[in-house]
């Protein structure tokens, strides 16, 4: 069982570098996670457990109680729109047009997200690049 | 509406294994404790407990944030596995100061300090003579942790909060940082 108070850590440099993970907005969140646990996939984890759970309540002739609902509510698979919960749909859009804030793999986009380091000779070649890229897509258009 | 409905638990997942990542790197232990259980595990066991739990390990608002309560709990867990396999590089009693009635300045904590200061030296040699990145770390070294980090650094580099986030992007990719905080140093050197 938890003791009164939260155990005193004393932040140490990479804690004052990134943060306590709970004062993290979920962007950041998100992005140190995938870097530092790639491959993990949280939703899956919590949503297995929340199962498990569940189905120990129902054995005991229990529904689940409310813990457990909301985290298996909070973590189920989404295999189709229908009869999706508006404020559900609405979390699906927002994650369809947020902006992409990790980093550009692809050289045509990558400098744009890059903060006053970029050598003019590699600025020059990415632009070359993009401009090929743009006559591409306008050759494209053009075509029936 | 209950006091769960608003819980984003899949937030609280990867704020509890970012913070036991933390715990470990504290403790300077391994990141694997006996029969390949690791703090991965841990943290699945107190997700387990507190959803088995009839009433959520008793958890309400007024306890403070379920992060902060079952962050306790993955503490002591944690420090429990470590003790066990002898694995502690500072003192245990650290964590709970409180309870602890030697001085805080006490040899007891020559160890983390020592951690931490191991740490800042080895962020150092990871990222070379690259200079932004070196004035990045030593701007942590002034900044106390606490909450805005980013503005904190921000202030200190001249930068914005948004400039800031782009060089710990950065810093992320140098080798060996990922590393150095996720505590794998020590399972990467027995492979």
């Amino acid at each position: 069982m938890p003791r009164d108070k939260q155990p005193k850590q004393e932040p140490d440099i990479l804690e004052n570098l990134f943060g306590d993970p709970a004062d993290l907005a979920d962007d950041e969140l998100d992005l140190l996670f995938a870097a530092l646990a790639p491959g993990t996939d949280a939703a899956t984890h919590v949503r297995s457990i929340a199962q498990g759970a569940a189905v120990k309540h129902r054995l005991q002739g229990k529904l689940p109680p409310n813990h457990v609902q909301a985290a298996l509510d909070g973590t189920r698979e989404i295999t189709t729109l229908d009869n999706m919960a508006p404020s559900k749909l609405r979390q699906v859009v927002d994650a369809i047009k947020a902006p992409f804030a990790g980093p550009a793999f692809d050289p045509s986009y990558a400098y744009r997200n890059r903060d006053g380091e970029l050598d003019t000779d590699d600025q020059a070649i990415i632009d070359a690049l993009t401009e090929d890229l743009q006559e591409d897509w306008n050759d494209e258009d053009k075509e029936p | 509406m209950n006091r769960f409905q608003n819980i984003d638990f899949v937030r609280v997942y990867k704020v509890l294994l970012l913070r036991a990542m933390g715990i470990v790197r504290h403790y300077g232990g391994l990141d694997t404790f006996d029969g390949g259980f690791d703090y991965e595990d841990v943290l699945g066991d107190v997700f387990k407990e507190f959803l088995e739990s009839p009433d959520g390990l008793g958890w309400k608002e007024s306890k403070g944030r379920i992060e902060a309560f079952l962050g306790t709990i993955l503490h002591n867990k944690i420090v429990d596995h470590l003790r066990r396999q002898k694995h502690l590089g500072g003192p245990l009693e650290d964590g709970n100061q409180a309870a602890s009635p030697r001085s805080k300045n006490g040899p007891q904590n020559a160890a983390p300090a020592q951690a931490k200061s191991d740490f800042t030296e080895r962020l150092y040699m990871l990222v070379g003579d690259d200079a932004p990145l070196r004035d990045l770390i030593a701007a942590a070294e002034m900044t106390s942790g606490g909450p805005n980090v980013n503005q904190e650094l921000g202030d200190i580099l001249g930068k914005t909060p948004h400039q800031v986030s782009k060089l710990k992007e950065r810093l992320l990719k140098k080798e060996g940082v990922r590393e150095l905080y996720a505590a794998r140093q020590a399972a990467k050197t027995r492979a």
